[in-house]
């Protein structure tokens, strides 16, 4: 019995060390160009590093071994860690810093964490961006009498409670989820706008009779994990963040028998910087103290220059020169070494060390980093200005804006807002590389003295098509003007009016109504998790069978769905940008078009719903040319269907529509004739 | 190498403490000092060092790390200081024991300038740990010291007014419930609450309380003879920096020609004067959730929520204060701090 009573000893070495993961990257382009030269993890939060927080925290939660994950820039992660005070073992947490390159996604680092085998016990999963200030060793305690309970517990997701009207919950961060409230166990998870109705299943309530629907949680992103769940990531190669794993868990939850638990923290602060939004919502909340014991005047990482406070929340270095007249009005923290001019106003921004700001300058909201010269008559709000940038006398920077590295811009310029700058073009990764690109020395559209160019997002992007956020700058769940609390039941806003508006509709045709709102859902859903097209047709084809909706039915559903979802998306976009987005649409489900839409019948049954639809709505109609123009050229409609469409005569009663549209087909047609004509005669 | 002592043990106690005093676990004043110094002895009997200037800078390393942590604790500073002038004066009479300096030195300022630190003293260390043991032995003694003179300033049958839960505070009115009936009104001193277990332990002890809110101070001073109060720092001029709503209860104290004595141990004697209430380490902020549910506050815009640990009481709000070492008016404070620390460490952030 020799190999038992050596586990046992195991198990008692593993009770004492407790381990942390720490994903130094985030695996997205939110904050390009700022990632650009430097990694995430060491971007500036008031100040200090983000990694810094992240493992002064850890150290201070009793946590002894801290792996680091390095992908992007990880010489940099490295080279900082070697030089702070986890580099010389002075610290009681030892840090491993581990490069893995290859790595893409949180999947990717948990299977290279797996392969290395160098996690002993239940250990903690985040990021290198959390603030927080959980108590970890209560957490793994209650993770581990969790699993005491219920062996088949293979993970503890932290959520914050927080009200959905709070600044701090964000579109993408938002999560519903249906709890057992005896065992705090995960029946459904759903990551969702507000907007869209949350649909659980019944089976979440005949499975497990009463839960609690949570949509008043925020994702804190810190997992605790059982070695088992780097199995189940190595197992399922499919997995790439923790939410696939999460709901890759609940629908294997009969088959293989795990379960994820939540721990929902009050009155606690952890929250994750995902996107420049929260950057700046996360920023304000130190400065306010509501991350206790996380303050702005702490010193950690390399900070150890003494910070003075006063009210309200105004925190500034010793070494700071600031003229008479400057008014900092509230929550402003100002780096060592910085002079600031007369008759400037500053509110809600932090300030970098040894920046140079001039007089007569606005700031509102804004987070300047190192090294920053802005000079007299700037206005500056709501952006991030990353270091060495030098803004030039009376430029407006608007909001939502992100300077990079090195920028310059103005004078007298007035920046577009969302703008995003970076100090060198963006790199064709296609170009010829012995052609030696010729980059101008001043950008003119910045401003005369300025050398910027706009970082391109698509580049950025190529690797995550899959993030439908890449580039965006994050919202809030419930816009400002919508938060109004009193009235609570008007809060989930003004976009689902639009879907009970549908709703309508469909009241008239019942069978049909249900079977395309349906439709409309799946397909919606199928959009934002990525299901394959495929997939999609068989769901199509059962409901087509759960309604009993006949074929034709569905070959006018299928078009009027695909244009109608990036309708409803883009509602308020320009004829252009919403042609765009349903020529993208159509594109991507164009195996679904092909699939039902195949002969001259369903040719006709589509443009007619496409007529229909087009009657209903002016915007469809605008575009139905190009839409039709775009059928024919995919070869999904053929020009058969199309003139014997064009040909039919009216409906009584209907004469009128039936010549609108016409009118808006006539060029389209004439182009269709003559090109056939030509190309008729040119066979002959 | 033998004189290589392993010092992780050390800077694991160092960091542990640290996160205590991050954290805001409410660590008493007494645990704070005694933790300080300890560590200190720690350091010294671990550490080789080639003259008593490198001692000290080594201590005065170890010290700013550790009041970096919390730089609103000045108490970690006050027993740095003192530790400090232990060694001054240690490595002093050393010299003197062996006639390095000149009996007439003796009465000469303990001053820079008329001491030679880089001169090598032996013994030096097991002196230094002595002292340092006396010193713990007062912090220990000091609530009780102070208590002891409890009888001095109660009297029969008054009405004492006290703010939060001090346990020096606590220590002096139960000493002095043992011999006489008095009534004490208690105020409850939020966001900590510390006025309800100090309510709850002087019941317990047979003593007469009233708990009433903060916001009652000004209602039952006319009532009150004498307000005992504790207080998180006494500042070089007499003044003190005091958990919130302190001011409030000295401001109606005056009004209502009410004496307020401040009962504290001597490591509470910062030598930092008052100059504004941006100073370092003054002001304090802490989460302000535990005043306001901001959850209520969710999705409203314009509300800026403060929640502030420490305010100044002037000199002149004060009658008395009560050492472990005696009774002083916050006029003769500014002597003891003479006495108690060597001028050349009074500023320890150079």
């Amino acid at each position: 019995m020799a190999p038992k009573g050596k586990s046992k000893n195991d198990d008692l070495k593993q009770e004492e060390i407790l381990q942390a993961v720490v994903i130094a990257d985030s695996f997205n382009v939110r904050f390009a160009p700022a990632t650009d030269k430097k990694p995430r993890a060491l971007l500036p939060l008031v100040n200090v590093p983000m990694l810094d927080y992240t493992l002064d925290y850890l150290a201070s939660e009793g946590v002894q071994e801290t792996l680091v994950f390095c992908c992007h820039h990880a010489d940099q992660i490295r080279a900082h860690l070697r030089d702070s005070k986890w580099g010389d073992g002075k610290s009681s947490m030892s840090v491993k810093t581990i490069l893995s390159e290859g790595c893409r996604s949180v999947g990717d680092v948990l299977r290279e964490v797996d392969s290395r085998s160098m996690i002993r016990s239940d250990f903690f999963l985040l990021s290198c961006d959390t603030i927080s200030s959980v108590n970890l060793k209560a957490l793994m305690k209650d993770h581990k009498e969790g699993r005491d309970k219920i062996k088949s517990c293979v993970m503890t997701a932290t959520y914050m409670k927080t009200s959905p009207l709070d600044r701090m919950r964000c579109v993408e961060d938002n999560v519903f989820l249906a709890v057992d409230p005896t065992t705090q166990r995960i029946c459904y998870y759903q990551t969702q706008s507000l907007d869209t109705r949350v649909k659980v299943p019944v089976e979440v309530f005949v499975t497990y009779g009463d839960v609690l629907l949570h949509q008043d949680l925020l994702d804190s992103q810190l997992y605790v994990c059982s070695p088992s769940v780097l199995h189940l990531f190595t197992d399922n190669f499919d997995y790439c963040s923790v939410e696939d794993f999460i709901k890759g868990i609940l629908i294997n939850e009969e088959i293989l028998g795990n379960t994820i638990h939540v721990n929902v923290l009050r009155n606690k602060y952890c929250a994750r910087i995902t996107n420049p939004y929260m950057y700046g919502i996360i920023s304000q909340d130190i400065i306010r103290c509501r991350t206790q014991p996380i303050n702005p005047c702490l010193k950690i990482g390399h900070r150890t220059e003494t910070i003075s406070c006063r009210r309200p929340n105004i925190y500034q270095s010793a070494d700071v020169t600031i003229a008479s007249g400057v008014n900092l009005k509230q929550n402003v923290v100002i780096g060592k070494g910085t002079t600031i001019q007369g008759q400037t106003e500053i509110s809600d921004s932090v300030i970098g060390h040894n920046c140079r700001i001039g007089a007569k300058v606005t700031m509102e909201g804004c987070y300047v980093w190192d090294n920053v010269t802005i000079e007299d008559g700037c206005e500056l709000r709501n952006s991030i200005i990353c270091g060495n940038v030098t803004v030039y006398a009376k430029t407006t920077v608007q909001p939502r804006s992100i300077l990079g590295w090195d920028v310059k811009v103005g004078p007298d310029v007035t920046l577009e807002a969302n703008l995003r700058l970076q100090d060198a073009p963006c790199k064709d990764e296609f170009a010829d590389e012995s052609e030696e690109e010729v980059i101008p020395e001043v950008t003119p559209e910045y401003g005369t003295k300025s050398r910027a160019f706009a970082c391109s997002q698509d580049a950025g992007s190529d690797d995550d098509e899959s993030d439908p956020f890449s580039g965006d700058w994050g919202d809030p769940l419930v816009p400002k003007d919508r938060g109004d609390i009193e009235d609570d039941d008007s809060a989930p806003g003004s976009d689902l009016e639009d879907d009970e508006d549908s709703g309508e509709e469909i009241e008239e045709d019942d069978d049909f109504g249900m079977f395309y709102s349906e439709f409309l859902d799946t397909l919606k859903r199928a959009k934002e998790e990525h299901i394959k097209t495929e997939n999609v047709i068989l769901e199509v084809n059962s409901l087509k069978h759960a309604y009993n909706i006949a074929i034709g039915d569905v070959h006018q559903a299928v078009i009027k769905v695909l244009v109608d979802v990036p309708l409803k998306e883009n509602a308020n976009a320009p004829d252009k940008a919403l042609l765009a987005a349903v020529l993208r649409h159509l594109e991507t489900y164009k195996e679904l078009l092909t699939h039902y839409i195949n002969k001259m019948e369903p040719q006709i049954d589509c443009l007619n719903s496409l007529e229909d639809f087009a009657l209903e709505n002016e915007r469809v109609l605008s575009i139905l040319p190009k839409v039709v123009h775009y059928l024919y050229n995919a070869d999904i409609v053929e020009e058969p269907a199309i003139m014997q469409w064009y040909r039919t005569p009216p409906v009584e009663d209907e004469e009128e529509e039936h010549a609108k549209v016409r009118r808006q087909m006539k060029a389209f047609v004439t182009w269709l004739q003559e090109a056939e004509e030509e190309s008729e005669e040119e066979s002959d | 190498m033998p004189g290589e002592v392993d010092k992780t043990d050390l800077y694991d106690r160092m960091e542990n403490f640290m996160n205590d005093l991050r954290k805001d676990e409410r660590l008493g004043s007494c645990e704070v000092a005694r933790r300080t110094v300890d560590l200190l002895r720690r350091l010294i009997s671990q550490t080789k060092w080639t003259s008593v200037q490198d001692l000290m800078d080594q201590v005065w390393e170890a010290g700013k790390q550790l009041m970096g942590a919390d730089p609103s604790e000045s108490r970690v500073g006050n027993m740095v200081r003192r530790v400090l002038k232990i060694i001054r004066e240690e490595f002093v009479s050393g010299l003197r024991e062996d006639g390095g300096i000149e009996a007439d030195g003796a009465e000469a300022p303990l001053d820079s300038l008329s001491v030679d630190y880089t001169q090598p003293c032996p013994n030096l260390k097991a002196t230094v740990i002595e002292s340092i043991g006396e010193l713990l032995q007062e912090i220990d003694g000091s609530a009780e010291n102070i208590a002891q003179q409890a009888l001095e300033h109660i009297h029969a049958d008054e009405t004492i007014m006290t703010f939060g839960g001090s346990k020096t505070v606590e220590a002096f009115l139960k000493n002095a419930g043992r011999k006489r009936k008095f009534h004490v009104i208690c105020t409850e001193g939020d966001p900590q609450f510390g006025g309800q277990t100090l309510a709850k332990n002087l019941a317990a002890a047979d003593i007469n309380v009233t708990l009433v809110p903060n916001s009652h101070v000004f209602a039952m001073m006319a009532r009150v003879n004498k307000v005992i109060i504790g207080t998180h720092t006494i500042l070089a001029e007499g003044g003190l920096k005091a958990p919130c709503g302190i001011f409030n209860m000295a401001l109606a104290a005056k009004e209502h020609k009410v004496p307020v004595f401040v009962c504290a141990s001597t490591y509470k004697l910062s030598p930092e004067q008052f100059r504004s209430e941006v100073q370092e380490g003054f002001q304090k902020y802490v989460d302000p959730n535990v005043f306001y549910p901001l959850e209520e506050f969710a999705g409203i815009e314009g509300v800026e929520f403060g929640n502030v640990v420490y305010e100044h009481i002037d000199p002149e709000y004060i009658h008395l204060f009560i050492f472990n070492t005696g009774t002083n008016a916050p006029s003769y404070v500014y002597r003891l701090v003479k006495e108690l620390y060597h001028p050349d460490d009074l500023d320890l952030n150079v």
